[in-house]
């Protein structure tokens, strides 16, 4: 069951109508069960380890909370993050690791038998393990009060709406809109619908209507440079629209029911350099791994080579926090090197003069497009099967010919992707102008319509397309 | 309150006159015969019944499926080929197959221009269309002859349906042919009342009959719906036809995969029998008749169950010559393949040289 799929919307509407009529805290109850009913139709027997985490956290949170010597905090806290990492070494990087180990042993003329598990990554562990060591860490730091109420938690880490593929939310921003009486105003309705119809024209239209060109030229094995670069262009936009659309869909249907959810994503690619992508992609991981981990690790407080070292080290484990592979690994290493970089040249080179607005302008978008093209290189490193295929589709890259792009062999995308590809671009021009994610507001009724009634009729044109599965359900 | 109801209203009048000048355009689009792919984009989502009322109506109109690959038609064709045929000429390679095969054969004869050939397809034809025409065209051979088994990896979904119509949503050719089962005698065969073109069209226009057919194929027809065959009075609206597409595409992929197990390497019972013991009669019944037996295994483009995985012990064990495209063309690479899915020359020439050493084994 997954948003960009009528079953969803059948249980949604069922979900939301009954939640509605009843009063807070039932309201809270009643989600819980429907958080639970909603992780059970992807895989039941994996809710054992959702209950499992909640209940050690709940636990650890209250204790923490009560305890006062430093040491036996420490130890709490050390439950906490080992249970949850456990949990994802066990489910998630157990056979990764495990290969990679026995791998490393045959280079070296060594054998051994290769271990693995049978087991299956369950959907959304990254997600909810980050967002409950979040909780515990944050009371450990005395930032927060841990929950009375063991129900309010355990809503907190299932919350339906975001539990498979984030936003990663911080115990401070959620746990408010669960523990306090919500109001569910027309306003936040209309805008939730708005942000749910610009979250299905991203999935449903955009990210699966080029999903079919993108996976023929991934999974084809020698396909031409300018294939390559299409495709990986196309791959950027399916990646951002995949994920921006579910986030957006999380965010829409939470604004529905009266809760406020963090905006993951602001056009992360109108960023001009690293620092600002990350500002503006996957916002609540980004801004999780600078909490956590940038900063646990000392951050740019213990001097340059530190400094540089701690922003390698985040970016590795968050390019591994995508998937139990090497690519991530090398996708993670490849934006610390990025952030490294813009960190040492940004420190160095400064304008002597503040050059005029237009020619600021035309500087701004010049590094947009010099910038973007880095970023594309980093999804070809995240979308590549291997690293034989990163190396060969490098080469078609940096060896491309310009005769190629008259006989491409990537399937063109339906029609439908065109038109949406266009609403897209005008939404976010318009909300990267405006500052403003709610610029259309001001808009008289009519346009305002007009451009809902595009969005909608071009949901329709691209439900016609197979969909599949949003790309980050499986991290 | 008021200024959000106000905006749904408007949103849904917006929708009202987009729908209604989008009909317009295709419309005119299609009276003028420009702009062909937007209009065949808008139509994909037509009910069943639209699309071939739409073709009875207009026999001329371009990509219309409603007259081809009916089986009188193709046995007809056959016989009075077969009695102009000269038996001095020498063997002739009898094709029952569909468009990949075809091509593959046309490749070996542009290689061997002294082979005689004599194709029999349809659209996407599935194993039961093709092993029921090699079946029904016995008469129309000599000994001697090559019989050439085709079988389309994307159309194994076709084996659990009566007609293109139910399982290829988007251009449901009407062809019939029938449903094989697996008895303890063998193969149990389902055939469609539906069985020519003038049958297909009394079923269109007489209610009875149309009623008759629904029934049966609600009864043996796997892909059968209400999604693909209802409420063909929304046909009307473009909007409502990329909807039910959407709906329809979806069930059908549904269905496929829970009779095949799409994109696995082994198809459910009772499938995999019945197309295993299909290629075991195949052999039995050309050999018994003097024939020389080749099987085509076209593994097109994307995740398909694997062929060549479920037939290859039987073809060995049989010594039954084949040709299994899988062997020489990847289906993930998309350089071995033209926009509308077919093989390219490229790959077709390599088919064609191992079709000939196939046949001369």
């Amino acid at each position: 069951m997954n948003f960009a799929n009528i079953e969803f919307w059948i249980f949604f509407v069922a979900v939301f109508s009954t939640y509605w009529l009843l009063p807070h805290k039932a309201q809270n109850r009643f989600l819980l069960a429907a958080s639970y009913a909603f992780y059970a139709a992807w895989d039941w027997r994996f809710l054992g380890l959702i209950a499992f985490s909640t209940i050690v956290d709940y636990i650890v949170g209250a204790q923490l909370h009560q305890n006062r010597t430093s040491l036996n905090r420490q130890k709490l806290l050390a439950i906490s993050v080992s249970v949850n990492m456990g949990l994802l070494a066990v489910f998630k990087y157990f056979n990764f690791f495990a290969d990679s180990f026995v791998d490393l042993l045959n280079e070296f003329g060594m054998s051994a038998d290769p271990v693995t598990l049978k087991i299956i990554l369950p959907v959304g562990i990254s997600f909810y393990t980050f967002q409950t060591m979040s909780y515990t860490i944050d009371i450990y730091k005395k930032k927060l009060k841990p929950t009375e109420n063991f129900f309010d938690f355990a809503l907190f880490v299932a919350f339906f709406p975001q539990l498979v593929a984030g936003p990663i939310e911080r115990a401070r921003n959620l746990l408010p809109n669960i523990t306090h009486k919500r109001i569910v105003n027309i306003e936040a309705f209309s805008r939730g619908v708005v942000l749910c119809i610009l979250g299905l024209l991203k999935k449903v239209v955009i990210a699966d209507g080029v999903a079919v060109s993108v996976n023929s030229i991934y999974g084809s094995p020698n396909p031409s440079g300018a294939d390559v670069l299409i495709a990986t262009y196309l791959f950027a936009i399916q990646i951002y629209c995949d994920f921006s659309g579910y986030s957006d869909i999380a965010r829409g249907i939470s604004k529905m029911m009266g809760f406020n959810l963090m905006r993951n994503f602001r056009q992360p690619y109108f960023a001009t350099n690293p620092q600002e992508f990350w500002q503006r992609w996957h916002i609540s991981l980004s801004t999780w791994l600078r909490d956590y981990l940038y900063i646990s690790l000392g951050g740019s407080h213990k001097g340059t080579v530190k400094t540089y070292r701690n922003l390698m080290i985040t970016m590795a484990l968050g390019g591994l926090w995508h998937g139990a592979a090497w690519n991530y690994i090398l996708w993670g290493i490849y934006q610390g090197t990025l952030l490294c970089i813009h960190r040492m040249y940004s420190s160095f080179i400064r304008l002597p003069y503040r050059p005029p607005m237009a020619y600021q302008r035309i500087i701004n978008f010049l590094k947009i497009i010099f910038f973007l093209h880095f970023v594309l290189y980093g999804w070809l490193l995240f979308r590549a099967n291997s690293f034989l295929q990163i190396q060969l589709f490098s080469e078609k890259l940096f060896l491309i010919q310009l005769n190629q792009f008259s006989h491409l062999s990537i399937p063109t995308p339906p029609i439908a992707v065109f038109i949406g590809l266009g609403l897209l671009a005008l939404w976010e021009l318009l909300d990267e102008w405006h500052d403003n994610p709610k610029f259309y507001i001001s808009w008289p009724t009519p346009v305002r319509a007009a451009l809902y009634g595009s969005i909608i009729y071009t949901i329709g044109m691209g439900a016609s397309q197979t969909t599949s599965d949003f790309i980050y359900f499986q991290f | 309150m008021r200024k959000t109801l106000f905006i749904m209203l408007w949103t849904f009048a917006f929708l009202i006159v987009a729908d209604a000048a989008i009909e317009m355009f295709i419309r005119y689009a299609r009276a003028s015969s420009s702009f062909l792919p937007v209009v065949r984009y808008f139509d994909y989502g037509r009910s069943v019944p639209g699309k071939l009322t739409q073709w009875y109506e207009n026999p001329s109109s371009i990509g219309n499926l409603s007259k081809v690959a009916w089986r009188p038609d193709i046995l007809a064709k056959s016989k009075s080929k077969f009695d102009k045929e000269i038996p001095s000429d020498g063997p002739v390679i009898r094709g029952y197959s569909m468009s990949f095969v075809n091509h593959v054969i046309k490749s070996a004869q542009k290689l061997d221009p002294t082979l005689i050939v004599d194709l029999h397809a349809g659209p996407g034809a599935p194993p039961n269309f093709t092993y029921e025409l090699f079946l029904a065209d016995r008469h129309n051979r000599r000994a001697g002859d090559v019989v050439v088994w085709g079988i389309l990896a994307s159309s194994l979904g076709g084996m659990a349906a009566l007609s293109n119509q139910t399982w290829t949503f988007e251009q449901p050719a009407p062809m019939t042919y029938p449903i094989f089962l697996p008895d303890k005698d063998g193969l149990r065969k389902i055939e469609p009342i539906v069985y020519d073109y003038e049958d297909s069209l009394n079923v269109t226009l007489q209610k009875n009959a149309k009623s008759r057919w629904y029934k049966q194929l609600e009864k043996y027809d796997r892909f059968y719906s209400p999604i693909t065959y209802g409420l063909t009075s929304v046909d009307n609206s473009p909007f409502a036809r990329q909807v039910r597409r959407s709906f329809a595409k979806r069930y059908i992929k549904k269905r496929k995969s829970e009779l095949l197990g799409a994109g696995e390497a082994e198809p459910i019972f009772p499938y995999a029998s019945v197309l295993i013991e299909m290629a075991e009669n195949f052999a039995q019944t050309a050999r018994n008749d003097g024939q020389v037996p080749v099987v085509v295994l076209i593994q097109p483009r994307g995740p398909e169950p694997d062929i060549l995985r479920i037939l290859k012990p039987i073809l060995t064990r049989l010594n039954i010559p084949y040709v299994a495209s899988i062997e020489w063309q990847s289906p993930n690479d998309p350089k071995g393949f033209v926009p509308d899915g077919h093989f390219n020359d490229r790959v077709n020439h390599k088919l064609g040289l191992a079709f000939l050493k196939a046949m001369h084994k």
